[in-house]
């Protein structure tokens, strides 16, 4: 089931009436609707694949407690690597399997060998990257010693299936929302209202914002040799805007519903167009993907405490796994390799946490040095956007190419291809970003007077409905 | 938990009582401009209150071809009766709408003696034509109408009722003007068979569906049933086009003549009464001559005739006005 359909429309309202109205009283109930509404909302996309979700959850819950119940190191790394082994071995084969087959032919082709392999027509199973990580990180902090497993299955799967964060996340930890799930939850009015404005925030970004920049985007980089090289600038500046509305309006959306139900989700966006250096973006961008990344693989392989070469080691595994991490496409390896070449500098010169406060805190206005740091961190970050978007990397070079020489081409005219209306909501969203960049969220304006607060929710709802694009376009990370 | 709810509700309500009567009120501003029938395409500048009429046109562009260009202004003179056309062309209405725009035209009061409902075989067939979603996007907002259609059986209603309202926001809707010609003089210049099968490629884009004639079939029925509320008396007439029947007009007549057996209506098919391409525009849509020349053979003859004497079939149609054929 998609946010942006009109099912959710119906299906939210229903899971959050029983939820506190007819089971209210019943804290296991609570949790059992919340995981049997997760299995409908998984299920109404393909049921099928329920039966890899369950058997994933079943697994990592019975590892979790052979980990622990194991009296020796031995035998609890060997619980750890048969969770391990199986979760990346599903990952691996629902998702990087033909890329494997098909690199492999060519590699091979380049020795002057045709290999002929097969390749298999393999749905992706929507979530599976982000499920996999849940349960992942649940077995390894039972490993670590950091938690004890959850014995109630029915706690534990809610843990890995709850339907806000069932397919793109954000990447929860069981140290942070297990236990909101194991206690029972009270409602709580300040909590649900501003989990309302999350949503309708985030709706904002993806209906409005992400699907109407979705159409330029395509427009943009399908004919991409016959566009100026302003217009392919400006594609690249879109798709950024886009991949960031799109995603951060899910996460919205996701944390926004589960507070609905007393929830507090990881927070995965920060207003990250708004660093000053790609390490603060990297601290403001998907969140909970990077320090998952930074606790269970950055830091174990010893971080950047074994010298300059070791941190400079880990920090390209980090950047080549995370690119990976979002497809089997050389396209994102590249990405991920060009965010790893940006951020090197910074790492060389000891300025990777120049920048850990918010920026221009407390003015309304930036100083053009910030203005420009800002400015030139988007650049650098919509340019690596290019091989995100880019069917192969040949594209990518191609684009990125002819978008040199000829950027200062027209600029006027490349921005009249945005439609009125759309361009008056893009200044909406970024200046209510911009004001609201200390909040957990654009549209967290509780202390505003009543009056004011109302007309900014129907504003943007007139805005939602006026020109949003209701085309159930899917979110772009659920192919992730 | 309570105050939570009620504030949600009213927000609820809130949003849809103010984008209702804005967009009622922006709708306003093209409805004073008081297009006549033949100005404009859409209906409802055209769907007053508590009028009556000699009779209703309906169907898809063969209909609206009688007010198209001031025809209609020619077709009431030849008939010396007065009447509405609703029928929609350019690829936009279907059954299922137009049955809508009917229940919209009885719910205000109006009447009228007879609908004339011209059954061309690709709305039967093309599902397009129900589920196009900018049907709406250049017709007067009225909140009855959107509420009527909105308990309908659309296919594509959410879509099409979305377009009918964020439409009136749009500079599209702020620039509307007359789209009426005085008329069309032009006629056909040769007969071409690959334009002829172009144009049945686009007009039965899934072939003779029978999915969709049937889903078709059961609108017919229920707007036969909806005139005979209204004590109109239903008449399908096909209109001429240059390659005579339209791929499925078998299936369609032989349905409507069962209809006959249950309802009191009358079924005439004039599809390869004219071969003359001087009275035709394109292929199919006559031009301002020959509508004229079509109300005054087969129209006139058909409307002048009693309820009782209304069996009537083409030939002899033909025969009552022999005297008055002009070619």
């Amino acid at each position: 089931m998609l946010f942006n359909s009109l099912e959710y429309l119906l299906f939210l309202p229903s899971v959050f009436i029983l939820y506190w109205f007819v089971f209210k009283h019943n804290h296991n109930i609570q949790n059992l609707l919340l995981l049997v509404s997760s299995y409908i909302f998984y299920g109404w996309w393909d049921w099928r694949f329920l039966f890899l979700l369950v058997f994933s959850t079943s697994l990592d819950y019975y590892t979790g407690i052979r980990i622990f119940e194991s009296r020796s190191r031995k035998s609890k790394t060997i619980w750890l690597w048969i969770s391990i082994c199986i979760n990346v071995g599903f990952l691996g084969f629902f998702k990087y399997f033909n890329f494997f087959i098909t690199s492999f032919a060519d590699a091979l082709s380049l020795f002057g060998y045709k290999a002929d392999l097969w390749t298999l027509k393999v749905i992706l199973p929507v979530g599976i990257s982000f499920y996999t990580f849940h349960g992942l990180s649940y077995v390894l902090d039972i490993y670590n010693n950091k938690i004890q497993p959850e014995r109630n299955p029915v706690s534990y799967s809610v843990f890995v299936s709850f339907f806000p964060l069932l397919v793109a996340g954000p990447i929860e930890r069981a140290t942070h929302l297990l236990p909101q799930i194991i206690k029972p939850r009270a409602f709580n009015y300040n909590k649900a209202a501003d989990g309302m404005r999350q949503l309708l925030w985030g709706f904002f970004k993806k209906i409005v914002i992400a699907d109407n920049c979705s159409g330029y985007v395509n427009q943009i980089f399908e004919k991409y040799q016959h566009n100026s090289g302003a217009t392919l600038l400006l594609g690249a500046i879109l798709f950024g805007i886009q991949i960031y509305c799109d995603f951060s309006g899910y996460s919205d959306i996701a944390l926004g519903t589960s507070r609905l139900f007393g929830i507090e989700l990881l927070r995965n966006f920060a207003f990250p167009y708004f660093s000053r250096d790609i390490a603060e973006f990297w601290r403001r961008w998907h969140i909970s993907l990077t320090t998952w990344f930074r606790d269970y693989i950055y830091i174990p392989l010893g971080g950047s405490k074994g010298g300059m070469w070791i941190s400079i080691r880990n920090t390209f595994i980090i950047f080549l796994i995370s690119g990976f991490w979002h497809g089997a496409n050389w396209t994102f390896i590249c990405w991920g390799l060009l965010n790893a070449l940006y951020f090197l500098p910074l790492l060389l010169t000891n300025k990777n946490r120049a920048h850990l406060d918010i920026v221009a805190h407390n003015k309304i206005f930036p100083t053009l040095n910030e203005f420009l740091k800002i400015i030139g961190t988007f650049l650098l970050v919509s340019v690596a956007w290019i091989f995100f978007r880019s069917k192969n990397v040949h594209v990518a070079f191609d684009y990125i190419f002819r978008m040199q020489g000829w950027i200062f081409v027209r600029p006027v005219e490349a921005l009249k291809i945005i439609k009125t209306p759309v361009l008056y909501c893009m200044l909406v969203f970024t200046a209510l970003e911009w004001l609201n960049r200390d909040k957990q969220h654009a549209l967290q304006i509780g202390n505003l007077n009543v009056s004011l607060r109302w007309l900014l929710y129907l504003s943007i709802t007139f805005l939602i409905i006026l020109y949003g694009s209701f085309n159930k376009t899917e979110f772009i990370y659920f192919a992730f | 938990m309570v105050r939570f709810i009620l504030k949600i509700l009213l927000f609820i309500t809130l949003v849809l009582s103010i984008i209702l009567t804005v967009t009622r009120v922006k709708s306003l501003k093209n409805e004073h401009k008081s297009f006549a029938n033949y100005d404009t395409d859409e209906n409802l500048y055209s769907i007053k209150k508590n009028e009556h009429y000699d009779f209703l046109l309906m169907g898809i562009s063969h209909a609206r071809n009688f007010t198209r260009h001031k025809n209609h202004l020619r077709v009431e003179k030849i008939l010396n009766k007065k009447f509405i056309n609703i029928g929609r062309g350019g690829g936009k209405c279907g059954p299922a709408a137009e049955y809508v725009y009917l229940k919209h035209f009885f719910s205000r009061g109006n009447t009228c003696n007879y609908v004339i409902y011209v059954p061309t075989p690709p709305m039967f067939f093309s599902d397009y034509l129900n589920v196009n979603s900018s049907i709406f996007e250049f017709e007067p907002f009225r909140i009855t109408f959107f509420f009527q259609y909105l308990i309908s059986k659309g296919e594509n209603k959410k879509q099409q009722l979305y377009y009918y309202v964020t439409s009136k926001y749009k500079s599209q809707w702020e620039n509307v003007k007359s789209i009426s010609l005085d008329s069309v003089d032009w006629h056909l210049k040769e007969y071409d068979t690959a334009a002829i099968n172009l144009g049945f490629k686009q007009a039965y884009p899934k072939g003779l569906d029978t999915v969709t004639f049937n889903k078709n079939k059961k609108i017919i029925k229920e707007t036969i049933e909806l005139c005979t509320k209204y004590h109109s008396k239903v008449i399908f007439m096909m209109t001429p086009s240059m390659f005579g029947k339209w791929p499925g007009n078998e299936r369609v007549f032989d349905y409507l003549h069962n209809l006959q057996a249950e309802y009191p209506i009358e079924v005439y098919d004039f599809s390869d009464v004219c071969e003359d391409s001087t009275l035709y525009f394109d292929h199919h849509h006559l031009n301002s001559k020959g509508v004229s020349w079509f109300a005054e053979k087969y129209l006139k003859p058909l409307l002048i005739v009693t309820d009782s004497s209304f069996n009537l079939d083409p030939a002899k149609v033909s025969d009552i006005n022999n005297s008055n054929v002009q070619n």
